[in-house]
C-alpha cells in the first residue's frame, strides 16, 4: 500500500470542491406569498446556487478555502480563506440576512426623510376641528361622521399606503491569524456590521394623545476591531485581547406630526403639539482590554483566569425638551449626556483531578457595570410634548406651584459568584457530583440594594452499561435580599414625585424579592439493541416569590400604619397586598426514538411537551386620586399559561445496495398556545368600575416537512429532488384585529385616535421544490 | 454521550501510551491505508504541527507507535476508545487547549463527563463534517443531549437558527467560557450586544432589569410571543408594574371615556404601544421611556 507521505504531492496544485445549483420552483397559496415565511431568509424561485466549495492548493502547505450558499440571495454567504498550513491564514466572511417585520403594514403617514413623519395638514385640521369624543349616536357600530374617530379611520382607509417594513443585515469580517512558532497565535480581526431598512416605531403619548406608528428608518453601522496574542507552553498559556468598537446610528431623533391637531395651542405649561420628537439609538463606543491564562499544578490541577475590563461612552447631544414651541421648560443642565459604564471581569477557576475517582473546582468570579455616568438634575420636564406637570400633592412637594423636577439614577451592579463542586466515580457505572455556590447582588438604586442567592445541586450520571444511560440533576436555590427598602418607590424620583401616596407599597418587583427555587432534570439513554435507542429528558423548574420585609409569600397582604398622605396627625392604617409574581412552574417532557436497522435505513421520531406557567397577585387600585383606593375586594390575580407541543420525524434510506439511490423525509410540527386568566378575589371588585375579560388565546402551529430523493450518477455527479412543505397559522386576538384601524365603537373604542400600522404576518402554506445537481471537481 | 467504563487513570494530561519511540512518520498508513486516507482530508491530516515531545500526525494522538508498527500489538498503541473521557480530552488538549477551548478544564461539560470524542470524530469516512462533529451539524450535535433546545426551535419567534443564520456557538462557547450559561462574553447582556449594539449605550434614563440581563424579558431560544418576550404582554411588565398611573385590569372591552381606558395600550405591543423606548432613553423627557 502506498504510503502517506508519498500522497502528499499529489495533493499538490490539486483542486477540489462542488457546485450544487438548479431550478427551485416556489408555489405560495397566496400571490406575494407572506413575509413570515420569509423572516429571517429569501427563498427565490428561478434558479439558485445553493452551494460552492473550492479547496485549492497550488503548492505545499499553501490553502485556498471558498465557501459559498445561497449566492444572490438576501441571505447569502461567502467565506474565503487561505494561507500557509500552520503558519498564517487570511480569513474573510460576508454572509447577509433579512429581518421581515410584516407584510400587512399600512402607514398613513408620509416619511419625509430624516426620520421626519407627516400627515396631510387637511387630516390634521379636521381632527383638531372636530369633537374630542366620537360618538355611535346610531348604534351602527360607526362613529358618526366628522367625528374623530371617524375621520381617523376614513383617513386610514383612503390614505395608508402599503409599506414594507424590515431590514437587511449585512456583516463582514476580515482578518489574519498568525502562528510564527507553535506556541504563538496573533490574530487581527476586523468586523463591520450594516443593518439598512425600517424598524416598527410606536410613538409614545400619554392619555391626552393617542398612540402612532410609523415604520423607522434604520441605518446603524458598527465597526469592530481586536487583536488578540496567545502564548501557549506545554504547562501553561497567557493571552491578551484588545478591542474596541463603535457603533453609530444615523438617524438621532424621529419626528412626527400629531394627528389631533394642525397647530400648537395652549399655554407656556400646557399645549397640544402640532409635532412631537423621541430620541432614538445613540452613538456608542465600547473599548476593551482582556488577559487571560491558566496553567498546571501538580495532582492534575489546572488554574484558568480571566481579567477583563471595558469603557462604554456615548455623549450624544440632548434634544430639546420638547418640539412643541409653545411650552418653557427651564434649561437643560447639559448640553449632551456624557455617559459611561465600566465593566470588570475577574475570575479564577481551579479544577483537579488528583485521583482517578474524584475530582473537584473551585471558582471566584466577579462582574461589575460601574455606571460612571453623571447624575443630572431637571428642574422640570415635559411630559409627551404636552404639558409641564406640576407638584399636585402639597403635602410631598410643597407647593403646587412648583414644577416637577427630575434626577437620572446611573443604575449599576456588581455579582460575585464563589463556589465549587466536588466530584465522586468510586464504581464504574455511577459518577456524583455535589456543587454549592453563592452569587452575591449589589445594585445601585435599587430597593434591594444586597442580595445573595445560594444554589446547591447535586448531579448523577449512571452509565450502568452499554444499554443504559442516565443522567440525573438536582438545584435548590434561595434568594434573599439583605434587606428591603419599601420606600424605595418614593426615593427613587426624589424630587417632587406626584401621586407618591398612591403608590403600592406592596408592589415587590420580581427580580427583587426573596425567592425560592427548586429544578430538576433528568435525561435517560435506553438502548436495548445496538441498532435501536430510546432517550427521554424531562425537566422540572419551580420558583416561589416571598416578600424580603415578612417573609411572607407573593400575594399574601399585612396591615401597616404609615404616613401615606404626608398629613401631619394620626397616621392610618392600611392593608398592604404584597403584590407581583407569585410563583412560576416550568415542566418540559421530551421522549424520542432512532434506530438504524441497516446500514441502508435511519429513522427518528421524538415529541416534547413544555409548560410554562406564571403567577401574579396584585391589588386594583384607582390613579385619580392622591390616595386612591386601598380594598381588599379589588385584589385580583391572573395565571399565563404558555404551552408548546412538538413533534418530529424522519428518516433516511438508500433505495440501493451501493447507495445511488437514496431518499430522505424530515418533518415537524409545533403547536403552541397562550392565554391569561384573571379573577377578582370571590365576591371582589369593590371599585365597580371594570369588568375583568380573559385574555383570547394565542395559538400558532408550524407544520414543515422535506421530502428529497438524491440520484449518485457517479462518482462526481448527484442530483437531488427536494421538495419542501411549511405551512405556519397564527390566531393573535391582538395582532388579527390590526389591520390597521381598530377604533371601531364595538371593537376597541380605547383606540379611537390612534394611527398604528396594523402589523401582522399572513398565514401561509408553501411549496417548495428544487432539482439541484451537484458536481464534484 | 460519554463512553461507559470505569477510567483507566487520572489524566489532565495525555496519558502515555506505551513507553518507547516514535514510528517514521507514514509508517502507519502501511496497514491503516483507508484510515489514513481518510484523515488527510481533514486539517489532521494536514498540520505538521506535533505534540510537545515530538509526536506527529497519528501518534501525535495514538503516542509513540514503534513498538505496535514491528509488533502489530494493539496493547502498545494508545487508542483512545480504551480511555477515561478527560483522558481523550487530555490527548486532544496536547494541541488544542488554546484560544476558544483554554477554559475547557472546569467547565460544565467538561465535569459532567463530556470528551471532545463526544461531539467529535476525528476519523471521518467522507466529506469530513465542518468541525468534524461526529453528528454533522452544531445543531444536532448540541441537541442529542439538550433535547428541549430541538423543540424550542420551532416556536413562533425565534432567532434566526432554524434558517441557518445563527448556530448555538453564535452566543456560547461550548468549550468552557468566563461567561455565564457558557456564554461567549462576560455576561448575558455583552452577549446579546454582540449582534444588539444600538442597545449597549449608557443613557440617561436607564431601564435597571434592561440593563441588568435581557433574558428576564427576553427567552433567546424562542417564544410564542413577538419579540421573544418570556410572556404576554401586558403581563410581561406587571410582573413589576402594577401600582398606579395606570388601572391594574388587565382588560376592558367597554368605557365612557375611551381615550383614557387601557385597551388602546393593551393591543398590538401593549405597553410599549406608548413605553416604546422601553430600553432607555436619552431623551431630556424620557423618563417614562415615552420618547
Amino acid at each position: 500500500p502506498a504510503r502517506a507521505e508519498d500522497d502528499q504531492d499529489k495533493d499538490q496544485d490539486k483542486v477540489e470542491g462542488s457546485v450544487t445549483a438548479g431550478p427551485q420552483y416556489r408555489g405560495d397559496d397566496r400571490p406575494g406569498g407572506s413575509a413570515k415565511f420569509e423572516e429571517y431568509r429569501d427563498v427565490p424561485g428561478g434558479f439558485i446556487a445553493e452551494r460552492f466549495i473550492l479547496t485549492y492548493r497550488p503548492r505545499d502547505g499553501f490553502v485556498i478555502d471558498v465557501d459559498a450558499r445561497d449566492l444572490s440571495q438576501k441571505d447569502q454567504s461567502a467565506f474565503l480563506q487561505f494561507g500557509k498550513q500552520d503558519r498564517w491564514k487570511a480569513y474573510f466572511n460576508w454572509s447577509e440576512n433579512p429581518r421581515r417585520w410584516t407584510d400587512q403594514a399600512k402607514m398613513l403617514y408620509a416619511d419625509r426623510g430624516g426620520a421626519v413623519f407627516t400627515l396631510e395638514d387637511t387630516l390634521q385640521s379636521a381632527v383638531q376641528a372636530a369633537a374630542s369624543t366620537s360618538v355611535d349616536a346610531d348604534a351602527n357600530g360607526q362613529w358618526d361622521p366628522g367625528t374623530r374617530g371617524a375621520l381617523i379611520k376614513q383617513a386610514i382607509l383612503s390614505g395608508a399606503n402599503d409599506v414594507f417594513v424590515g431590514y437587511q443585515r449585512r456583516t463582514g469580517t476580515g482578518g489574519v491569524r498568525f502562528t510564527p512558532t507553535r506556541s504563538w497565535t496573533i490574530d487581527v480581526r476586523a468586523d463591520r456590521e450594516l443593518r439598512n431598512g425600517t424598524t416598527p416605531q410606536s410613538l409614545g403619548n400619554y392619555f391626552t394623545l393617542s398612540p402612532s406608528e410609523v415604520a423607522a428608518p434604520v441605518d446603524f453601522r458598527t465597526d469592530t476591531a481586536t487583536v488578540t496574542a496567545e502564548y501557549a507552553h506545554k504547562r501553561w498559556l497567557f493571552g491578551a485581547q484588545v478591542s474596541a468598537s463603535m457603533f453609530d446610528n444615523n438617524f438621532k431623533s424621529l419626528t412626527w406630526d400629531n394627528q389631533l391637531s394642525l397647530t400648537e395651542s395652549g399655554s407656556a405649561t400646557s399645549a397640544v403639539p402640532a409635532r412631537e420628537r423621541m430620541a432614538l439609538w445613540t452613538d456608542n463606543s465600547v473599548r476593551r482590554a482582556t488577559v487571560y491564562g491558566g496553567f498546571d499544578l501538580p495532582g492534575h490541577t489546572r488554574v484558568n483566569a480571566t481579567v477583563s475590563r471595558s469603557e462604554t461612552t456615548q455623549d450624544d447631544p440632548f434634544l430639546p425638551m420638547t418640539a412643541n414651541s409653545l411650552l418653557t421648560p427651564s434649561a437643560l443642565p447639559a448640553a449632551s449626556f456624557d455617559g459611561k459604564f465600566k465593566n470588570t471581569l475577574a475570575e479564577v477557576r481551579v479544577s483537579s483531578r488528583p485521583a482517578s475517582w474524584i475530582r473537584w473546582s473551585g471558582w471566584v468570579r466577579q462582574y461589575e457595570l460601574k455606571n460612571d455616568s453623571p447624575e443630572l438634575d431637571f428642574a422640570d420636564y415635559v411630559a409627551t410634548d404636552t404639558s409641564i406637570p406640576f407638584c399636585s400633592n402639597a403635602n410631598s412637594c410643597g407647593n403646587t406651584a412648583s414644577r416637577l423636577a427630575r434626577r437620572n439614577l446611573p443604575y449599576g451592579y456588581e455579582k460575585t459568584n464563589i463556589g465549587g463542586s466536588a466530584g465522586f466515580h468510586w464504581v464504574q457505572w455511577v459518577d456524583l457530583t455535589f456543587g454549592v455556590e453563592r452569587e452575591k447582588m449589589k445594585r445601585d438604586f435599587s430597593a434591594v440594594e444586597n442580595s445573595h442567592d445560594d444554589t446547591l445541586k447535586l448531579a448523577a450520571d449512571f452509565d450502568v452499561s452499554d444499554w443504559l444511560n442516565v443522567r440525573a440533576t438536582l438545584r435548590h436555590q434561595e434568594r434573599r435580599a439583605d434587606s428591603y427598602d419599601a420606600a424605595y418607590f418614593e426615593e427613587s424620583f426624589p424630587i417632587g414625585e406626584q401621586n407618591v401616596a398612591a403608590s403600592n407599597e406592596g408592589m415587590r418587583k420580581f427580580y427583587w424579592t426573596d425567592r425560592d427555587r427548586d429544578a430538576a432534570s433528568l435525561l435517560v439513554e435506553l438502548t436495548p439493541h445496538p441498532k435501536f435507542s430510546i432517550y427521554m429528558e424531562t425537566t422540572y423548574a419551580y420558583d416561589a416569590y416571598l416578600d424580603p420585609d415578612t417573609g411572607k409569600k407573593i400575594g399574601d397582604s399585612f396591615s401597616s400604619i404609615e404616613d401615606r398622605d404626608f398629613i401631619g396627625g394620626a397616621d392610618p392604617p392600611y392593608t398592604i397586598r404584597l403584590a407581583g409574581r407569585t410563583k412560576d412552574l416550568n415542566t418540559t417532557s421530551t421522549l424520542g426514538l432512532s434506530g438504524s436497522p441497516s446500514a441502508r435505513f435511519n429513522y427518528y421520531a421524538d415529541y416534547t411537551r413544555e409548560r410554562f406557567k406564571y403567577g401574579l397577585e396584585t391589588r386594583y387600585r384607582t390613579p385619580t386620586s392622591g390616595i386612591g383606593t386601598d380594598n381588599p375586594l379589588d385584589n385580583w390575580g391572573s395565571g399565563a399559561h404558555d404551552q408548546y407541543n412538538t413533534a418530529n420525524v424522519g428518516f433516511d434510506y438508500q433505495l440501493t445496495k451501493k447507495g445511488e439511490w437514496k431518499i430522505a423525509l424530515d418533518g415537524s410540527r409545533s403547536v403552541g398556545r397562550g392565554d391569561i386568566e384573571t379573577h377578582f378575589v370571590p365576591g371582589g371588585n369593590a371599585s365597580s368600575d371594570t369588568t375583568l375579560t380573559q385574555f383570547p388565546h394565542l395559538k400558532t402551529v408550524l407544520t414543515l416537512a422535506t421530502l428529497s430523493l438524491t440520484h449518485a450518477v457517479s462518482k462526481d455527479l448527484d442530483y437531488t429532488i427536494r421538495y419542501w412543505y411549511e405551512t405556519w397559522n397564527e390566531d393573535n386576538w391582538a395582532a388579527d384585529q390590526m389591520q390597521p384601524y381598530m377604533g371601531d365603537p364595538t371593537n376597541d373604542p380605547g383606540s379611537v385616535t390612534a394611527v398604528y400600522l396594523g402589523m401582522d404576518f399572513k398565514n401561509y402554506t408553501n411549496n417548495v421544490v428544487s432539482a439541484l445537481v451537484r458536481y464534484r471537481f | 454521550r460519554p463512553a461507559a467504563g470505569a477510567p483507566q487513570e487520572s489524566g489532565t494530561t495525555a496519558p502515555a501510551a506505551s513507553a518507547g519511540a516514535y514510528a517514521d512518520a507514514g509508517v502507519c498508513a502501511t496497514c491503516h491505508e483507508e484510515v489514513a486516507n481518510a484523515l488527510k482530508r481533514t486539517v489532521h491530516g494536514r498540520t505538521s504541527v506535533g505534540t510537545w515531545d515530538g509526536g506527529v500526525s497519528c501518534q501525535s494522538c495514538h503516542g509513540p507507535g514503534a513498538a505496535h508498527a514491528e509488533e502489530g500489538d494493539k496493547s502498545k498503541i494508545r487508542n483512545p476508545k480504551n480511555l477515561s473521557p478527560d483522558q481523550q480530552s487530555a490527548v486532544c488538549l496536547t494541541c488544542h487547549e488554546r484560544g476558544d477551548r483554554a477554559q475547557w478544564r472546569g467547565s460544565p461539560h467538561e465535569g459532567r463527563g463530556v470528551s471532545c470524542t463526544t461531539c467529535h470524530a476525528v476519523h471521518q469516512t467522507g466529506d469530513p463534517a465542518p468541525k468534524l462533529l461526529r453528528k454533522g451539524t452544531e445543531f444536532a450535535t448540541c441537541t442529542s443531549c439538550h433535547l428541549k433546545r430541538k423543540a424550542s426551535l420551532m416556536r413562533s419567534a425565534h432567532m434566526p437558527m432554524r434558517e441557518g443564520s445563527m448556530r448555538c456557538t453564535s452566543c456560547h462557547n461550548v468549550h468552557g467560557s468566563a461567561g455565564p450559561s457558557l456564554l461567549k462574553q462576560f455576561s448575558v447582556n455583552e452577549n446579546c450586544y454582540a449582534c444588539h449594539a444600538e442597545k449597549r449605550a449608557p443613557v440617561l434614563w436607564e431601564h435597571p432589569p434592561v440593563r441588568e440581563q435581557c433574558t428576564l424579558c427576553h427567552d433567546p431560544h424562542g417564544s410564542l410571543h413577538p419579540r421573544l418576550l418570556v410572556a404576554k404582554q401586558p403581563r410581561l411588565c406587571q410582573q413589576c408594574h402594577d401600582e398606579t398611573r395606570h388601572p391594574t385590569q388587565p382588560y376592558s372591552d367597554a368605557s365612557a371615556a375611551p381615550e383614557f381606558f387601557p385597551n388602546a395600550r393593551m393591543f398590538d405591543r401593549g405597553c410599549m404601544n406608548c413605553h416604546s423606548q422601553i430600553h432607555g432613553s436619552n431623551h431630556p423627557a424620557g423618563m417614562r421611556f415615552l420618547r
